[in-house]
């Protein structure tokens, strides 16, 4: 690592980090957390005197980055490739990539500790937690919600999004969906993350798989049965709903339906399939490297929102990079069509106060993590009251600090403007610098820097 | 007295092998044409046609960098760049295997203290069952070279160090006082005849994990492989390319012949003065 | 030089179930320099284990062994032993086994090949120098054995059955190939067998051994250089009787003598 925060740096990260009020806090909170990062520091809280400009900098930093090789936990190319990562002095470890770690592979090669950060599914890793070092997700990039019951195209079937589109009842529209099912043949595999999905959708919709013709079998006999239109509606895991949603294929219904009809609490069984992806550290290297986890997560913003505005463009640098390190033949028009729309739709910036800051949406963070450890519960991986939600992220608390990094930087710009009506020269130009760069870094969504620049300006 | 002699035995015999080849080829079209119009299904298949088999090389071509267009040229490079990563990790994990192997087993066998201390660990190493390693090797250097090479260097030194100290032990002891009487000292008589005496059993020992080298290596590409052939089955695995997972298998199969070939004829070359019976 | 004394030498092995073992019981003998003694005696009598001895491979339990009045503390080169067994190193070839001891006494290479070329001309393996001991003959691989301790060019020389396992004619002619040898670069020679023919006709003196005791010490004072006549003069044969009645006599546990012996060929019973 080429940085180390000085150990007051980490004191007070860790007092930032306990404070528990932090989403509701005020501008003296936010204030403390600035100073907390240790960097244009008291200044800001102290009546301006005439202290020469300290014009602060962005460390340079290595951070040993592990993805895996699926379309939801390799966007991080794009921030590599358009340089979101090195514009924040991020370079990440091994070859400026990182490596790829597959499915079953991804919780040894975490638990190795060599690896910092990870593009992962919370949710996934929860089971593994007293094997794994403690780890939080400090970052999300998307929700997965892509388990889905896919029937054949042309055969005037209705999604769930259609019945409700017409105004039927969440719950309405789920019996419509699923009546289309009966008597009809239906594959799917024994795996029990998706059979958990797929009792879901029947009990929801007051129904049992014997209304249909069960085919239990691996994905990949399933998905041939419904190429060659042996059996009418199928469920699998994501390789062989890319593979059936490419060949035309319609999902009508998926897990992210059964969970927006469900109950905004933790108790819901419906939030049980939907994941929160992204970025998950060893709570040991967060707590040293909060600066970094910050800067992280605008730079996951920043993916979120180019993914956002040019699906085109972002699949164009996902799609290549996905096929050449798990060998597949996705075509760059599937991303914009399926993966970013239906599959995990990654969360821009201001998406995600929904999924932070809204108790009432069934998709916050305490009730997605908290109906998984239910879930863990249930099957006896937990005991009872071992773990709440607290203990797997502090995606809410990074977030609520980069809100009120946002605002000071608006509030320090204002001062700085004020400041410069005052200023000449030298003292002029380095001022103006220090706040167009508070602006281009708030533009890039980085609020920690933006905040220091800013903050710099108008002292 | 057999009628017939050797070079035209050995000419019949390779006709019987490549008869039985093609029959065994046959057989494998055959099943795999039925089973897929049994099904009546195209893409993905239970059981891949021989021809989809080398229709999945081209699918290769992505693995050599992003954007590469698919060809059977690009196919075929990526196939072999991804072999030779393998082959060089099995080729590293055996040689660095086999000579920390043969060291401490002869270290075992020069020192009582020694033997007394280590013997007991190193013979429990043997009982260890690889593959619940695979786990532990991956926590420890997943995503590593180093770990898959290491893996296989445990495998291959679990196997050579037991038979370097069982064939160090073996040495008939009238050569050990032949060549005192000649009057070499203890490091002499370690060099020039413990060491050549034992290479008989140490490459029978080779031989045993050479067996089973690119089945290790790809036990080994399970510890978080960037690349090689392990690393190609386990994503084809993932995204269910059954015909490319035939493909690597096929491949295995063949390297597996290959490099046993090779390495019987090294054996044979380097053990030519053992009496053979 | 090398006359070996042998005083009161005993060697016992600890068995594991029977104790202790006595293999060589107070054994004294005086070998003067460039001496062929034949050591004789039945199977398991302690003929291997006093040559052990002299050659330093084997701890006496008691007594001493002096070569050129000092004790024998292991074994050294100027001492050769032929093994009981074919002791050749299978992995080289016939003449790098011929040049193990020199290259031993760090000799070049060049000269080291030379001199094992001269002692694979003498055995008579010139030919077969590139060969491996695999694709030797019982016969060829004795000789080997030899031209690899004769390269050392030891004083002593020890024997151990080195033709027990050889045909008749074949064996013959090795032990004359030995006396015209010894002959060109006399040794002190200790010859283990348990063949009376072959320990009169190329002896000087024979001590018998048997139970670990040495029960008998004969001077043979056949003329030089002895031929396969000698093998078939009446002479012979009578010393043949007499070394087989000590050794028929020590498995009857007689109390034996030398003296007394009956000076011409007794009828056959
Ligand atoms: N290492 C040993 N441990 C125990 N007993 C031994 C050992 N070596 C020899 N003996 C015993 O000592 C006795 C003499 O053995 P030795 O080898 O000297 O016999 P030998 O006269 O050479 O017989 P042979 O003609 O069969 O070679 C035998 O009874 C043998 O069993
Ligand atoms: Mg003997």
């Amino acid at each position: 690592m080429s940085y180390t925060p000085t150990p007051s740096t980490q004191r007070s990260l860790l007092r930032h980090l306990g404070l528990k009020a932090l989403a509701i806090t005020t501008v003296g909170a936010a204030i403390a957390l600035l100073d907390a990062t240790g960097a244009s520091a008291a200044t800001t809280a102290l009546p301006h005197t005439a202290t020469p400009i300290v014009t602060p900098t962005i460390p340079q930093v290595t951070v040993n980055f592990a993805g895996e090789p699926y379309f939801d936990h390799t966007q991080y190319i794009i921030g590599v490739k358009e340089g979101f990562f090195s514009n924040v002095g991020i370079t990440l470890a091994p070859n400026g990539t990182g490596i790829i770690a597959p499915n079953d592979q991804d919780d040894p090669i975490f638990a190795s500790g060599r690896v910092q950060v990870m593009s992962a599914s919370a949710q996934l890793f929860m089971p593994a937690v007293n094997t794994l070092p403690k780890f939080k997700l400090f970052a999300v990039a998307d929700l997965f919600q892509g388990y889905a019951i896919l029937g054949r195209p042309h055969h005037g079937l209705k999604s769930y999004a259609q019945f409700r589109a017409q105004g039927l009842s969440p719950r309405a529209a789920i019996v419509a969906t699923m009546s289309q099912m009966k008597g009809q043949r239906f594959g799917y595999p024994a795996e029990a993350a998706i059979k958990g999905f797929i009792d879901l959708a029947f009990s929801d919709a007051g129904m049992t798989l014997a209304q249909v013709h069960s085919v239990v079998a691996p994905d990949p006999e399933t998905t041939a049965l419904m190429e060659s239109g042996r059996i009418d509606f199928q469920v699998g895991g994501v390789p062989s709903h890319l593979t059936l949603q490419e060949a035309g294929f319609v999902p009508i219904l998926t897990s992210g339906d059964l969970a927006s009809a469900a109950q905004p609490s933790p108790t819901s069984t419906a939030l049980q399939a939907v994941f929160n992806d992204g970025w998950v550290a060893p709570d040991s290297w967060l707590k040293g490297h909060m600066d970094t986890a910050l800067r992280m997560l605008s730079v996951d913003w920043r993916i979120n929102q180019f993914i956002h505005d040019h699906p085109q463009a972002a699949s164009a640098i996902q799609t290549p990079f996905l096929n050449s390190v798990a060998g597949t033949k996705f075509t760059n028009d599937l991303a914009p069509r399926v993966v970013y729309r239906d599959l995990d739709p990654f969360l821009t910036f201001a998406q995600q106060k929904a999924i932070f800051q809204d108790p009432r949406n069934p998709f916050e963070v305490q009730y997605l993590i908290g109906s998984a450890i239910q879930l863990y519960v249930h099957n006896g991986t937990y005991k009872p009251g071992e773990y709440t939600w607290r203990d797997f992220t502090d995606a809410d608390q990074l977030y609520a600090a980069m809100v009120q990094y946002q605002r000071q930087t608006q509030v320090d710009l204002a001062k700085a403007a004020v400041r410069m009506r005052s200023l000449s020269g030298a003292e002029a130009r380095t001022v103006s610098s220090l706040i167009s760069r508070a602006k281009q870094l708030y533009a890039d969504l980085d609020f920690f820097d933006a905040a220091r620049f800013a903050g710099a300006a108008a002292a | 007295m057999l009628a017939t002699s050797r070079p035209h035995r050995q000419r019949r015999a390779l006709t019987y092998h490549i008869a039985s080849l093609v029959a065994l080829l046959a057989f494998w079209w055959l099943l795999s044409y039925y089973t897929n119009s049994a099904h009546i299904i195209h893409g993905a298949s239970a059981l891949p046609s021989p021809l989809s088999v080398l229709n999945a090389i081209a699918g290769l071509s992505v693995f050599l960098a992003p954007g590469t267009p698919t060809t059977l040229a690009h196919g075929l490079a990526a196939l072999w760049q991804n072999t030779l990563v393998s082959a060089e990790r099995l080729l590293g994990g055996v040689l660095l295997g086999a000579a920390i192997g043969i060291t401490a087993g002869l270290l075992l066998a020069w020192s009582k203290l020694v033997r007394l201390l280590v013997q007991g660990p190193v013979l429990l190493v043997r009982t260890i069952p690889l593959m619940a390693l695979v786990p532990l090797f991956l926590a420890w250097w997943g995503g590593t070279s180093f770990g898959i090479l290491a893996f296989i260097a445990f495998a291959v030194f679990s196997v050579v160090v037991i038979s370097t100290v069982e064939a160090a032990g073996n040495v008939p002891p009238e050569l050990v006082n032949l060549a005192r009487t000649l009057g070499a000292a203890r490091f002499r008589i370690y060099r020039t005849v413990i060491l050549p005496a034992i290479v008989p059993a140490v490459i029978g020992g080779l031989r045993v994990v050479i067996g089973i080298g690119w089945a290790l290596l790809l036990a080994g590409e399970y510890l978080g492989a960037q690349n090689g052939l392990g690393h190609v089955l386990i994503m084809a695995e993932d995204y269910l390319y059954t015909a490319r997972m035939a493909l690597i298998v096929v491949m295995i199969m063949v390297y597996t012949f290959v490099l046993d070939r090779l390495f019987t004829l090294a054996a044979d070359w380097i053990t030519r003065w053992m009496p053979k019976d | 030089m090398s006359e070996i004394t042998i005083e009161h030498l005993s060697v016992s092995f600890t068995r594991r179930r029977a104790g202790a073992f006595a293999a060589l019981q107070d054994v004294s003998a005086h070998i003067t320099p460039q001496t062929f003694v034949a050591i004789l005696g039945l199977s398991g009598s302690g003929k291997t284990t006093l040559l052990n001895v002299v050659a330093g491979l084997l701890q006496p339990t008691s007594g001493r062994v002096l070569l050129d009045g000092r004790p024998i503390t292991g074994p050294g080169s100027d001492r050769g032993v032929v093994f009981q067994q074919d002791a050749l190193f299978m992995w080289r070839s016939v003449v790098k086994n011929v040049e193990y001891g020199l290259e031993v006494k760090g000799m070049p290479r060049a000269q080291r090949r030379a001199l094992a070329e001269h002692w694979l001309t003498v055995v008579g393996l010139k030919d077969f120098a590139h060969f491996f001991p695999k694709e030797l003959s019982g016969g060829m691989k004795k000789r080997c054995q030899l031209a690899m301790v004769l390269a050392n060019e030891p004083t002593t020389l020890l024997m151990d059955e080195p033709y027990g396992a050889l045909d008749y004619v074949t064996k013959c002619q090795l032990q004359d190939e030995l006396l015209a040898l010894l002959h060109t670069t006399p040794k002190t020679t200790l010859f283990v067998t348990h063949d009376i023919e072959e320990a009169l006709y190329l002896s000087d003196r024979v001590l018998i051994l048997s139970r670990g005791r040495l029960i008998a010490d004969m001077p043979v004072t056949f003329d030089s250089p002895r031929t396969n006549d000698l093998r078939l003069s009446p002479e012979f044969a009578i010393a043949k009787q007499r070394l087989w009645r000590s050794l028929d006599g020590a498995t009857q546990q007689r109390p034996l003598s030398l003296t007394g012996l009956p000076a011409s060929i007794p009828e056959q019973p």
